[in-house]
């Protein structure tokens, strides 16, 4: 085994890569209010896997759009539980960005040198809820195409371009074929790629700079791997418990 | 530099020209008036009813012959017919009749509208009472000018 990893170490330098993900130094010792990034991206994650299945068996199309996803709601094996994974991880995403947020600004973790990286944290916080917004109307259930529309409405108060950018958003004049297939591009295509883009530079400034431990240090100094690593697991399994128990309590998304 | 420039920029230049296309296109405005009900569908007692509007509708690649392009309230009182649009000036929602109240009330935000239209409680959120549509008597037929406003302004403004 041994010398199959010295073989690819020599290849790829992969033992120095994880040393230095893996042993960052946590100054004050790994502690509980940290772990919301991890939970974020652990969600995140989620979102990637179940939206690529669902992109398997969804179709963005306004003739075909509603009944592709009841059918993956009701007639395919596990359906509903792909599709519910998929709208409660989105709904959990929100309350952790929030958490995530308030620990940075308690810690202060957005003053100098890490103002970029906080600004790159509220371009990652635009880019969730945007996803969220074009992810609603795909269903094009009732509650998607009105809550939209509202959406859309709101943003045509813009003044002077209000009305153009509702154009463009919604692809004409009326809600139709290019709607759905100009939200879909954004949710399938841009956003997720913005959002990757982004999150590899929010976690290499992170590194870069180190944690914001508040002083004073409660305990001392501790390694990424394995004590916050431990903390930012069980946290994403507390995550993924809750959003688990509302899949299978409402079994799964409303379709309406 | 500049060759990189070049090389970037023509395939967002063709991509953008897509993407801009929707403000080219012009809704199809009011059109001609539409035929919506008979006079004999509409009582003479004041009370609002929902009626279908039917047209054709284009909707990029494809044209729907005679499908419902919205919805209006009529109501007919001394002689007199108005035609009220079912959207909520506030913020696009279908508005209901609430007889109960006798007046509208929109789901959404709880927009209230008396009989005629207009705003009749001040902390109502809509900019503006409902919209009025102009409506020709042809005959025992009913006939309705369709179009769509704006939402969420002070002024009624056609959607263009």
């Amino acid at each position: 085994m041994k010398q199959v990893i010295d073989w690819i170490d020599n290849r790829t330098g992969a033992r120095k890569l994880t040393q230095e993900a893996l042993y960052e130094n946590v100054p004050g010792g790994a502690r509980w209010r940290y772990v919301w990034g991890s939970t974020l991206t652990f969600a995140l994650f989620i979102q990637f896997v179940t939206g690529i299945f669902l992109w398997m068996a969804y179709s963005p199309g306004s003739q075909t759009a509603w009944a592709s996803v009841y059918y993956i709601q009701y007639e395919m094996a596990g359906g509903w539980f792909l599709r519910g994974l998929h709208h409660f991880t989105a709904q959990a995403m929100t309350v952790l960005l929030a958490l995530h947020l308030m620990q940075v600004v308690i810690d202060g973790a957005y003053k100098a040198p890490r103002e970029v990286n906080f600004w790159f944290g509220l371009v990652l916080l635009l880019l969730v809820l945007a996803l969220s917004l074009t992810g609603y109307l795909l269903p094009w259930d009732q509650k998607g195409y009105w809550a939209t529309k509202v959406a859309t409405n709101i943003a045509a108060i813009t003044p002077v371009i209000g009305p153009s950018l509702q154009k463009l958003i919604v692809g004409g004049s009326d809600y139709g074929h290019h709607t759905l297939t100009r939200f879909f591009a954004l949710h399938a295509g841009v956003l997720p790629a913005m959002i990757i883009a982004m999150l590899v530079g929010h976690i290499y400034l992170f590194r870069k700079h180190g944690i914001t431990a508040k002083k004073p240090y409660k305990k001392p100094d501790a390694a990424f791997w394995p004590d916050q690593v431990l903390k930012d697991a069980v946290a994403c399994l507390a995550v993924l418990a809750v959003i688990l128990f509302f899949v299978i309590r409402y079994r799964g998304a409303e379709l309406s | 530099m500049a060759i990189g420039a070049v090389l970037g920029i023509i395939p967002f230049a063709g991509g953008l020209a897509v993407y801009f296309d929707p403000l080219r296109r012009k809704s199809s405005g009011p059109g001609g008036p539409i035929r919506v009900a008979s006079l004999s569908a509409l009582p003479e007692d004041g009370i609002p009813r929902k009626f279908a509007v039917v047209a054709d509708r284009v909707d990029a690649w494809n044209k729907y012959p005679n499908v419902p392009i919205g919805a209006i309230y009529l109501r007919r009182r001394e002689g007199k017919i108005e035609a009220l649009h079912t959207v909520c000036p506030h913020a696009g929602c279908f508005i209901d009749y609430a007889p109960e109240r006798g007046s509208f009330l929109c789901p959404c935000h709880n927009s209230t509208f008396a009989l005629d239209g207009s705003i009749n409680d001040p902390n109502s959120p809509s900019p503006r009472g409902m919209d009025p549509l102009e409506v020709e008597v042809r005959g025992n037929d009913i006939y309705v000018t369709f179009q769509n406003f704006r939402a969420g302004t002070h002024d009624r403004i056609p959607e263009a």
